[in-house]
């Protein structure tokens, strides 16, 4: 009854969560096994050491409970699992300290990004993680750090606007068009690599 | 909005992002509903922001989360699975082995299991007592899975319907409590127009999980759960939190 790992490494993620709603553990594994690294990667940007491991176990078993009620129309699975990474990560960091909060982005701005020695799907990942980072960089300083509070930090616009010093209106304005740019660099670097 | 623009899409950044204020991201996610150039937007900025996870540093997840994760999934799908052949079981006397080998690996403990996985914690001695009752009758089981809205706890919350022969109950798990004034209320809807409250009013105890003993549920299409006055109410006013499917 059970596909054999080769088998399930072909189908899409909607298929492995059309499965796993039907009870199916070995398509969950492949949806672990395919997005566990850079949902990792993300609760750990957002969390620093502690408490991603947490997050991201929430995460996949919430995903796996609410299989059933996936909506493709919403968007993809990477992109409803992260939001739940994500939220379960800005769940956590509102429990802490604005002092830790930036403590965190500090320490993120000193890492540096280092090939992980990994799976296939980790490698992937790492590629991926080249290709968006670069991406990334086009964007002007101002722009990049409102993107980065409001995605790793899960600051609010308005809390950004304050802690920055900045009217509500530029915040906005940053955000808009930070997400933009990003959006026309990955097309390009796209039909570059294409 | 029909030459293709809206004064509104610009919004649409930081509700992807998840920026907006509670009330900024309501009153947004209401627009989307009617306004085909915003939704666009989003789908549109949602390919960045799904790169935005990207761009974190890799880090290779550890070996014992994968563990961790993969045994509560598999304790969980014993628990279905053991109640799908529970469901499957065509009849006692012609499944003895069938039966004997549930009796170990579901009804010995394994539809109290399920309770347990449910998170109903106390209430596990008592559906194992039943479900005994049940396997001596050579009743079955089915485990109808619903889902939750936001307001009633989203993709943590968890219910189900549990239909052994003619009991029905159904199963909440991780419930949000309702808001201040109002109480929960369980209808079957028969036909889609029609809802029949079940007479079950309820609040949710801390730990956001209950059971709720259901009437009939011959020809019923759905159970759902909505919140209303103290008193209930004798048609469903606010739209429903929880929502359970009956035709499978």
């Amino acid at each position: 009854m059970a596909d054999s790992h080769a088998s399930l490494r072909s189908l899409s993620d909607e298929e492995l969560v059309r499965r796993s709603a039907h009870i199916d553990s070995e398509a969950f594994a492949m949806l672990y096994d395919r997005h566990s690294a850079t949902a990792f990667s993300l609760a750990r940007r957002m969390l620093g050491s502690s408490g991603a491991e947490d997050a991201v176990q929430e995460a996949f078993f919430s995903l796996w409970r609410a299989a059933p009620a996936y909506d493709a129309v919403r968007g993809s699975v990477r992109l409803w699992l992260l939001g739940m990474v994500r939220n379960r990560s800005i769940d956590a960091l509102r429990k802490r300290s604005v002092h830790e909060r930036q403590r965190i982005e500090f320490e993120a701005l000193e890492e540096r990004a280092a090939a992980p020695d990994g799976t296939e799907e980790q490698v992937i990942a790492a590629e991926r993680s080249a290709v968006a980072r670069a991406a990334l960089q086009t964007l002007p300083p101002e722009q990049r750090q409102v993107l980065e509070l409001a995605y790793f930090g899960g600051w609010a616009q308005t809390e950004i606007a304050e802690r920055l010093g900045l009217p509500l209106g530029t915040v906005k304005g940053r955000t808009r068009l930070a997400l933009e740019k990003l959006r026309s660099s990955l097309d390009a670097s796209m039909r570059t690599s294409g | 909005m029909s030459d293709g623009t809206c004064a509104r899409t610009g919004q649409a950044a930081a509700w992807v992002l998840g920026t907006l204020s509670a009330d900024e991201a309501e009153r947004f996610s209401a627009h989307l509903e009617v306004c085909v150039v915003c939704r666009e937007e989003v789908v549109r900025l949602r390919g960045a922001v799904d790169a935005l996870a990207d761009t974190a540093p890799p880090a290779a997840p550890p070996a014992e989360l994968r563990e961790r994760v993969m045994a509560a999934v598999e304790e969980e799908a014993a628990l279905f699975r053991a109640a799908d052949e529970v469901e499957r079981a065509p009849h006692p006397a012609r499944t003895h082995r069938r039966t004997r080998r549930a009796s170990r690996a579901v009804l010995g403990g394994g539809i109290a299991l399920l309770a347990v996985g449910l998170g109903l914690g106390a209430a596990a001695g008592g559906l194992l007592s039943s479900s005994s009752q049940d396997e001596r009758r050579g009743e079955v089981a089915r485990t109808l899975v619903g889902s939750v809205t936001e307001d009633g706890g989203g993709v943590r919350a968890r219910a189900a319907v549990v239909i052994r022969g003619r009991v029905a109950q159904l199963v909440l798990t991780d419930l949000a409590p309702p808001p201040r004034g109002r109480v929960y209320q369980a209808w079957v809807l028969r036909v889609p127009s029609r809802a029949e409250p079940t007479g079950a009013l309820f609040s949710v105890p801390r730990s956001g999980d209950t059971r709720i003993s259901l009437p009939s549920l011959r020809g019923a299409e759905r159970v759902i759960v909505t919140a209303e006055p103290p008193r209930g109410s004798r048609t469903p006013t606010p739209p429903p939190r929880v929502v359970v499917g009956l035709a499978r």
